[in-house]
Order: structure tokens, then sequence, then C-alpha cells
């Protein structure tokens, strides 16, 4: 097998990941809270990932040995892949979401295959491979095989997945699914924060660093038919108030249930009215700043494959023009003197005591 | 990341290393070694001495079913050998860098075991110019035939002053001469001894960790500051200079302050500095086009590489 390379595990880099892979409709969020209102912001979400700095104390679970065969669970077999393994375990186990024609025929092909092979099967993929080695950090020089050192902090990946009515915690070092509890498949985020929150206590206690993503849907998508529903219903209400109605195409139109569902006096419609442009103006914010996030997402990509040793070297060399490298060296050996000496006045500070 | 992309990562030209008829090839493994213990790594693959365009060879291994090296060491003679691995009863056998102390390690993966040793022979003659012709004209030929014996630093007296020499003079004279990329071959094989050093595993530890506390002296990273790079941003004829440098779609002044802060810049930073305390000043020097020995408005980069080697100014 070959190799696959530590990259990043930032939601900008995954949902780049997505659509070089042919993932269609999905992007990756990080959770900067467990709030209802921040989780009702992003969903829809078809998965959490929980990811922990690796520590040495295994845990003593219990996975299932047979289960849903219709549940995608893969075995961690390949190194430094393991936050691209546990995103890919939740869009395969999402239907919601188009996974494209590389994760489509992979799972049709690793149907009944040991969770071991599926991860074998999972390393092989060349398709997924590139794109996810694509984010290598840029090194200046050959290093060939690079293994994560000690100095690397080594992450751990676990996806909370709702399949067929349960909830999942998919685990590649646990060998077999683990399944959590009994959900409806609309109400099954509450259940997953609950066992999330569990991990957090244990973590935060410990001092464990973790950190939270979300594979949601393509939320910019989301905004762009709200604010499409949104129109149509100003237009409705406008034509209905006599009012002049703004010259723009709509995708589609109302349908029966939604015109029925609004209300028929002109007061309450005023009203309706007001309150629509008002959601209409936030959602217009909300999709100014999903466009601005994926511009950023973007350019940091640019930057994580952009090779950097030549900036570098010819703003030495703009230094070394200006005569600034001198006096730049001097200082920084100030400062590294004092800090020195700090450390030093500590120690015998702590052998005074 | 092989050896064209790797030129290219300096801009430099090195197309058509596939195209080179092998010199040697044979079927071999490779094996992995973490700085302690060597484990095979499963895949069937060919070792494979070629001769660049520049007539730099250059030692390969290729994975069955894939035509790009997966690994690509430009070997001048004299500096590397090939050799049985004593302490292993198995057909293990080393590719080692002497001048960084780096080894390789191949498990051989033809039927006729009983020719391990003379391919082993023949490849480590083949890189260190011991072959046919080139046999005769090679001074640093008497050394090699156990093996070299002399210590190979890039810029004091190379064991084989003809293409070593070469190439040196044919990366300087194009970089002084003005005339960008003239020395196609010449630049990566700098660079590739770099990477050789780099990609040692006990020199790995070092890279992008917490310089500066525990090294002796300053670094790249600390020397050049946040307020020395915003003190650049102020010049534009500078930032003309930096944009190019820039990721396509971010050559612009605003782009160049967040890419001259960015992350991925500092860590090139550390890395370049882990090559200058190594002792690659030199050929970093070379890469850029300074010739240490008359680096005229560069002297202050010369100085500085110096302090960062020495780990202080005295």
């Amino acid at each position: 097998m070959n190799n696959w390379c530590l990259i990043e595990s930032d939601p900008g880099v995954f949902s780049e990941l997505f659509k070089t892979i042919g993932v269609q409709n999905a992007q990756v969020e990080e959770l900067i809270s467990l709030d209802d209102e921040f989780l009702f912001q992003i969903q829809p979400i078809f998965g959490l990932i929980f990811c922990f700095k690796m520590t040495e104390q295994t845990e003593d679970r219990n996975p299932l040995k047979e289960y849903d065969p219709t549940l995608f669970y893969a075995e961690q077999v390949i190194n430094n892949a393991c936050a691209t393994q546990a995103i890919l375990s939740v869009l395969m186990n999402t239907p919601e979401v188009d996974i494209g024609e590389e994760l489509d025929n992979l799972k049709n092909f690793t149907v009944g295959m040991s969770p071991k092979d599926i991860g074998l099967t999972l390393g092989n993929s060349e398709k997924i491979r590139q794109a996810h080695n694509s984010f290598a950090r840029q090194e200046p020089f050959e290093i060939e095989s690079r293994k994560a050192t000690k100095d690397d902090d080594i992450f751990h990946f676990i996806a909370y997945v709702p399949h067929n009515g349960k909830l999942y915690e998919l685990d590649g070092l646990q060998g077999g699914p683990i399944e959590l509890a009994d959900v409806d498949m609309d109400a099954w985020l509450p259940v997953a924060r609950d066992e999330i929150n569990k991990r957090i206590e244990q973590y935060a206690s410990q001092e464990v660093r973790f950190n939270l993503l979300a594979v949601t849907g393509d939320l910019l998508q989301k905004y762009e038919e709200s604010i499409n529903l949104c129109k149509l219903k100003i237009s409705y209400l406008s034509i209905v108030l006599g009012k002049e109605v703004e010259d723009e195409e709509l995708e589609g139109e109302l349908t029966d249930e939604q015109i029925d569902a609004l209300p028929t006096e002109p007061e309450p419609q005023e009203k309706l009215l007001g309150e629509i442009h008002a959601e209409l103006n936030e959602l217009e914010g909300k999709k100014a700043d999903e466009v601005e996030k994926r511009a950023k997402w973007t350019r940091e990509n640019q930057r994580r494959k952009h090779n950097y040793v030549p900036l570098a070297l010819e703003m030495l060399k703009i230094m070394a023009e200006k005569k600034m490298l001198s006096n730049l060296y001097k200082e920084a050996e100030e400062v590294h003197k004092k800090k020195l000496e700090e450390e030093e006045a500590k120690k015998d500070e702590g052998k005074a005591n | 990341m092989d050896a064209a992309q790797l030129a290219k990562l300096f801009g430099a030209s090195a197309g058509g290393f596939q195209a080179n008829q092998a010199l040697i090839e044979f079927k071999a493994g490779r094996m992995n070694f973490d700085g302690k213990k060597v484990t095979p790594d499963k895949r069937r693959g060919t070792i494979k001495v070629i001769k660049d365009p520049s007539q730099v060879k250059q030692f390969q291994w290729i994975e069955d079913g894939s035509n790009n090296p997966f690994q690509n060491n430009m070997i001048f003679p004299g500096t590397a050998t090939f050799k049985k691995v004593k302490q292993s009863k198995d057909r293990v056998y080393c590719l080692h860098f002497i001048e960084n102390n780096q080894r390789h390690f191949f498990w051989m993966q033809e039927k006729d075991k009983d020719k391990d040793e003379e391919r082993c022979t023949k490849l480590n003659n083949l890189i260190n110019g011991i072959e046919g012709d080139d046999a005769q004209s090679t001074p640093g030929n008497q050394a090699t035939s156990s093996g070299p014996q002399t210590r190979a630093a890039p810029s004091s007296q190379p064991p084989n002053p003809g293409a070593l020499g070469g190439a040196l003079g044919g990366a300087l004279g194009g970089a002084l001469g003005g005339a960008p990329g003239g020395a196609p071959g010449g630049a990566p094989d700098y660079s590739q001894m770099l990477s050789n050093f780099l990609s040692n595993p006990e020199n790995m530890g070092q890279l992008g960790g917490n310089m500066g506390a525990q090294r002796s002296g300053p670094n790249l990273t600390s020397v050049i500051s946040s307020e020395a790079k915003n003190k650049i941003l102020e010049d534009e004829k500078a930032c003309e200079r930096l944009h190019e440098h820039c990721p396509e779609g971010q050559k612009d002044q605003e782009n160049l302050r967040d890419n001259i802060h960015s992350s991925p810049l500092r860590h090139v930073l550390s890395s370049l500095t882990n090559a200058i305390e190594n002792g690659q000043g030199d050929i970093l020097l070379t890469q850029m086009g300074i010739d240490p020995q008359n680096p005229g408005e560069y002297a202050e980069i010369v100085e500085l590489f110096k302090n960062i080697a020495n780990g202080g100014s005295d």
C-alpha cells in the first residue's frame, strides 16, 4: 500500500477533498459549540467527528461482531488517514449525500467484506489517496515515508453516525462498530451530544486536546434555497396585496401547501411580508459569510499546496540588500540570551527553595 | 516527491528522467528504517541506476506497476556505498550515504540468490564511477574499490572533481551569470543532497519542532521577526518582487501580508534553519545564486547562515 501523508484536520481541507473525489452537496464544519442554536445553524448534520490527541490508555469497548450489513464500517489499517477515513464513514452511511462515482463503486465493491478488507480497499483507492495527499504539508526537501514522529500530535478520529434507527460510534481501531442507542433519525443529535459530552468531560479533566467536526449538507446551497423561497413568498404576497413586484427570475414556484399556509387577510399578510423581508436580509448575510468562508478556504488550500522556499529566500535577499539582517540577528540573539537567563534564574530559584 | 518535482521546486528544469536507459536493473523491495529497526515493505519493485541528462547518476526504486520512482537519489561517485548488511542472514542490502550517514535498506527479490553478491558489487561500482570507460578517468576510483573512504563535503573537496565540480560550476555560472535556470540538472543536485540529509530520520526530530529554546542561538524564524516582515511590506518595489512568489491568484498586496505571516512560510523557515544548522548553508547559498566566497551585496546572508550554523555570533 502506498503512503498516506499527514494532513491538517481543517474544514477547508476536507471540503475541498470532497470536491476532488466527487462528493456533492456535503461539507465539513468545525463545531465551535454544541448549543442547539449553533447546531441548528449548520443543519443538516449527517454525522459528528470527535477528534482527540491519542493517549496511551486503550479503551475497553464492546464492538459489534455482527451488525446491519448496510452499515459501512472500515477498520483503520492505514496510517495518517484516520480523519479522512472517519469522514468517509459518515458519507458512506448518509443516503442524502451524493457520494460520487468513486465512493459509490467502493461502497458496492466492499459489500460483504470484513472491516479489515474494507480498510485495505480504502487504503488502496488511488483517487482518494491522491486527493488526500495533495494536502500534505509542503516539505521543501524530499522526506520520504514521512511518519508521524513524537513531535507530531497524533490525533484519533471517531465518527458518530445515525443509521437505520440506531446511533453508532465508528472507531477504526475498535475492530467493529459500537452501538450506542436506538434513535429517531431526525432526533439523534441530542443523543450523540450526550455521548460526546461524556468524552469531553473525560478528556478535559486529563487535559487531552480535542476537537469536533460535523459533516453537513452544502450550506451555501441551503441558504440559496431559503433565499429563493423567501423571494417566492414575497413575490406572491406582493401580488396579492397589489404591490410592485421586483423583476427577478426565481426558481420554481410555491407549492399549494406553501400557499395554503400563508394568511388570507391583508393585515396579517402585511405583517408576514415584513417578517419575510427581515428573514431574507438575515439569510443574505449568512450567504455572504458562507461565500467569504469558502474564498478563505480556497486561499488557505492554495497556500497549503504552495512552495514557499522561493518566497522565503527572496525575502532574505531583500533584507540583506536593505542591510537589515545583522541587526535582526543581534536583536534575536538579545531576546534569546534574555530567555536563557530567565530560564537559568528560574532554575536557581527552584534550587533556593 | 520524486526528483523531477524536487527540481521543479527550485525552479530548475529536470525533464526526461524516466526516458533514460538503466545502467543496472534488478528486482528488489524496500525496507523501512525508523532509526532503530528495519522492517520490510512488502511491495515488489525494481532498483535501477540511470544517468540523467546532466550525466548525474540516479539511484531509483520503482514499485511494480508504477512508472514513477518512489525513491530517487542523485549519487556522486564517492558519496555512497551499496553493501550487504552483514548483521542479517537474509538478502538485505544497504544504500549508505556517507555525507549524512543516511541509510536505505532493500531486500533482493530476484530468483537467483547466487547472483545477489554480483549484482551488489556491480551496483556499488556503478554508483562510484567504476565502470568501463569512466573507470580510467575518475581519480576517486582507487579509494572506491572497497567502498569510498573519503568524506565528501559538497563544498570542500569532492572525491570526483569531474562530476561534482562541474555541476557546482554550472549552478554558480548559471546563477551569477544572470541566466536564471541556466544550469539544468545542476541546481537540483544540491537540493537532493540537502534532502538526503533531511530525510534521515535522526534529523527529523528537530524539523519544525520547538527551535529556539533548545538550540544554542537564534534561528531564521526568530531572526525574521514579524516586525521585519512588516517593514518589508512598506517597500513597494520589494513587495512587487515578493508578489510573484505567492500562490496563483494571491499575487497582490493584501494577500502578500497574509502569505508572509502564514504558517507554511514559517514552516519553510524552520526547515531551512535545520538545513543550515546541519552544515548545508553553502549548498543553500548556491541555490540562491550566491557565491559564499564572494557574496557581494548578500554578505549579510553568508554571515547569518554562519551564525546560525555556529549557534551564535561569537
